[in-house]
């Protein structure tokens, strides 16, 4: 009985991955290997990929370290202000780019100009770097605060200085996170889209995912057939770095960063000098990174298109709100796109609570099918969304019972997959932490597993419950990659709206829009945050 | 002639004064332990010379060999001190094995101590045969049991012949048995090399049995200092009394408080009239077997609370015991 709901959380999570990898015909794959498109796009996703991966490694240690093992007064704040560019939906950070430093009328080239040419396959690397290196610091963080001071301690007895530390003792260490961290960045960036979107394609950099949209677009007979030859690649691109993780994590008796009972975390000192360098990186980075572009963005709003360009400062003389008014009063994608986000937002991760919790409540006494459901819950995670919305748009046409294409329950339906795991896994871990004797009590008091489910076990866990409700809303509400694919005459989502707007050069609106989405994702952030009782969300 | 000079030391963690002028001397070779109970300051002083705490900027100086570590301005960095220090929880870096572990101080050093790769595999491996390690070179730390890691930490710290060596509470996380056996160790090493040690421990065992002297602190101030001898025997003070020596503090029936040890007192034929004067028969309350010998509870009407005793005869809880005490 249990194994048959396994069965069906299988068929539901990966059947559409097997329904496109079934679609894949042969002859066409060969040809589309062979293809000198194909190649330059597989050349162009590795080399930003993993470029971009460094980048958010090397910012994210630098960072991590800091933060780890040393505390100050306004450490909390800043904490929050590393975290900003992974609040912000990808999309909007590609837009506050493209409005600060595009090439012809980039607001910030003169005063503080990006160190490559925005467009092309530089500017995308490095955007990929900043937007994904607050996942990699969040990664890094914790496992720098295990490190057991001691470890460092003995070190610095021996001789070694702060560099020799961190070289010798504190890296090696945190190898497996270093790569975990790696792996996650290098997935994030070869399934993104609007980064290759806005910032790649202008200059004809294209990334597997965007030309897997583009052939989508072309359409023509071979449309779908060559998508689905580059969604594999993708697929195949996303196995590595989980292979080298688990291989890693395998020797993690070797990596153990606790130790003895006295083990202790944290708590150096900044000399003057130390903290005023470190100041002064992180203030230069983070104004960089996101702060300024994104007062660019939020400037544009506010006066007339071009006239920023044009006559500089003088333009607040004539500030109005008149963009935001048209884009939520006037223009009507803007409604059908708040509608879709929200209303099918909210739908999915109602379905998403439900499943989750559901599967907690059924293998609660069975851990190989609980860590089974883990296990399929996490899947769809590394796997890019471009190829989850492929085999929804091919498994769910019709072809094997079910048609919902073209309606708003394809999108729902991918964004459940998705997103499963992100309300899933806090849920799983609160779970744990509740001592069996908890159940037991309850169960010698005489209530049956459903009481003590609604009674106990659910009370308990209501943090983690309506927190994750509102977590996993906010990467659907920024949700691009999946929609683009997805969209259809019923079903708009403010991602999807905002990407034509930008497509269609309406820089304006689409700025407003975005500081709109700003605000709902950072509220919505809050609000996870305050209903989990600060153990989800930021 | 001094060779650690501790002088008017001051710490504070915020608003909390740890140390408050606290002065120490130790000469060359000698085992010096810190013992009092949690929060006395006694890691903190460790962790003060070691350079691993920085003192208060109004507190004295700490100088080793002559040579000033901190104080009036001056602070040398732990890694500029050259000193070994055995952690607690051992600390041995786990993505090392035992001989990267133990040639990692001789590496960081090997500039100031001019020694190229060939001697720093020879010190590392003479080392590691001093805690009786030989043969262990290539094993990571998860594959060696609790008392190896600590000879490891132990090699790693004796590897670069320190100035001193500090050990902090080496021995609490290990059994019984080899507690023993290593403190045993590290105390013939300790005498044969004749290197300054201090060792900050809470086990009166331990401190009694492996130091030249015993420093108790209490609330960051010395309590009293002295041999191991001198302070079991003839404890200072009631606190000395109490935390070394186990005493236990009686009120007689006269109103006046003294102290007695649980293995002075001893059985007697004699009906009362011995020791301290006069005690009517004990009534046993309760009894615990410590292998050696046997710890009662007691009751007698001479004093206001219960009488603690060790004995090595059993008795059954109950009947008349005559007890005299042996001051």
């Amino acid at each position: 009985m249990y194994w048959v709901v396994i069965l069906i959380l299988a068929v539901a999570l990966l059947g559409p991955m097997a329904g496109l990898f079934a679609h894949v015909d042969k002859a066409a794959f060969i040809e589309t290997m062979q293809s000198a498109q194909f190649l330059k796009a597989l050349n162009i996703t590795l080399l930003s990929s993993c470029g971009g991966a460094v980048f958010s490694l090397i910012i994210a240690i630098l960072l991590a370290r800091s933060f780890a093992t040393h505390e100050w007064k306004l450490k909390r704040l800043q904490r929050l202000i590393i975290l900003i560019p992974y609040l912000v939906p990808n999309f909007i950070l590609a837009t506050a780019y493209v409005i600060a430093w595009n090439p012809v009328t980039g607001l910030l080239n003169g005063v503080m100009p990006f160190p490559s040419r925005l467009y092309g396959l530089y500017g995308m690397t490095i955007v990929f770097g900043i937007a994904h290196a607050p996942l990699a610091f969040l990664l890094l963080e914790d496992k720098f605060k295990r490190i057991d001071n001691s470890l460092r301690e003995a070190a610095k007895l021996s001789g070694a200085n702060q560099t020799t530390i961190l070289a010798k003792i504190e890296l090696p260490l945190l190898k497996p996170t270093i790569l975990s961290a790696f792996g996650l960045c290098f997935a994030l960036n070869i399934s993104a889209f609007a980064i290759p979107a806005w910032i790649g394609a202008p200059e004809r950099a294209y990334t597997l995912t965007y030309k897997i949209y583009q052939v989508l677009q072309v359409g023509g007979s071979d449309g779908l057939p060559r998508a689905s030859v580059f969604s594999i690649v993708l697929f195949l691109l996303s196995i590595p770095p989980l292979l080298v993780t688990g291989w890693i994590q395998r020797r993690e008796q070797m990596f153990t960063t606790l130790s003895g009972k006295a083990a202790k975390t944290g708590g150096e000192s900044w000399s003057k000098r130390g903290f005023m360098l470190f100041q002064i990186f992180f203030w230069v980075t983070q104004t960089f990174f996101w702060i300024a572009p994104l007062l660019c963005l939020a400037a544009s709003t506010l006066v007339k298109p071009g006239c920023l360009q044009t006559s500089g400062i003088s333009c607040f003389n004539d500030m109005s709100l008149k963009s935001y008014s048209y884009v939520l009063f006037d223009l009507s994608e803007t409604h059908a796109a708040f509608w879709g986000s929200i209303v099918y937002g909210t739908l999915s991760a109602a379905i998403i609570m439900f499943v989750a919790v559901t599967t907690i409540i059924c293998f609660s006494n069975r851990p190989l099918h609980l860590k089974t459901a883990e296990w399929l819950f996490s899947l769809p995670v590394a796997t890019p969304g471009a190829i989850i919305a492929l085999g929804l748009i091919v498994s769910c046409s019709g072809k094997y019972g079910l048609n919902i294409y073209n309606t708003p329950y394809i999108a729902v339906a991918a964004y459940v997959i998705k997103h499963i795991n992100l309300a899933f896994q806090p849920l799983r871990t609160g779970y744990a932490t509740v001592s069996r004797s908890i159940f037991e009590a309850a169960r010698i008091s005489g209530a049956s597993p459903a009481r003590v489910w609604r009674d106990i076990m659910l009370p308990i866990l209501r943090p983690e419950v309506l927190g994750g409700f509102f977590l996993v809303l906010i990467p659907i509400l920024g949700e691009l990659t999946m929609s683009i694919f997805l969209t259809s005459p019923s079903f708009k989502s403010i991602g999807t709206v905002l990407f034509d707007l930008q497509d269609y050069a309406d820089q304006s609106s689409a700025a407003a829009l975005s500081i709109v989405l700003v605000i709902l994702v950072l509220a919505t952030n809050k609000l996870a945050h305050f209903l989990s009782k600060g153990k989800l969300g930021y | 002639m001094t060779y650690l000079k501790i002088n008017a030391l001051q710490k504070s963690y915020g608003k909390t004064r740890i140390l408050e002028n606290f002065s120490l001397e130790l000469v060359k070779g000698e085992f010096l332990s810190l013992l009092g109970p949690s929060g006395s300051g006694k890691t903190t002083i460790l962790r003060c010379v070691a350079g691993l705490e920085t003192p208060d900027p109004q507190s004295g100086d700490i100088s080793l060999d002559g040579i000033k570590l901190s104080g009036e301005g001056t602070f040398t960095p732990a890694e500029k001190r050259c000193l070994g220090m055995v952690f607690q929880s051992y600390a041995v870096w786990p993505h090392m094995n035992v001989f990267e572990n133990v040639a990692f101080p001789l590496r960081t050093n090997a500039k100031r101590l001019s020694i190229d790769a060939a001697e720093i595999k020879k010190r590392t491996l003479d080392a590691l045969n001093l805690v009786r390690l030989s043969g262990y070179e290539r094993r990571y730390a998860h594959e060696l049991s609790g008392g190896q890691q600590q000879r490891v930490a132990l090699a790693r710290a004796l590897a670069m012949e320190p100035k001193l060596l500090l050990l902090d509470e080496p021995l609490s996380n290990l059994d019984a048995l080899l507690r023993e056996e290593l403190g045993s160790e590290i105390r013939k090493l300790q005498q044969s090399l004749n290197l300054t040690t201090i060792m900050v421990t809470h086990d009166q065992k331990e401190a009694l049995s492996l130091s030249d002297r015993i420093v108790v602190l209490d609330h960051g101030k010395i309590e009293a200092q002295g041999s191991p001898e001198l302070l079991y025997s003839s404890p200072p003070s009631r606190f000395v009394a109490e935390f070394l020596s186990g005493a236990q503090s009686l009120k007689l029936a006269s109103g006046e408080e003294r102290l007695f040890l649980p293995r002075r007192w001893r059985e007697t034929d004699k009906p009362s009239m011995a020791g301290v004067s006069g005690f009517p028969p004990f009534r046993i309350v309760s009894r615990i077997y410590l292998g050696k010998e046997y710890e009662y509870w007691a009751e007698n009407r001479f004093f206001s609370g219960n009488v603690r005793f060790c004995v090595r005869e059993k008795h059954d809880s109950g009947p008349s015991l005559q007890l005299e005490y042996d001051s």
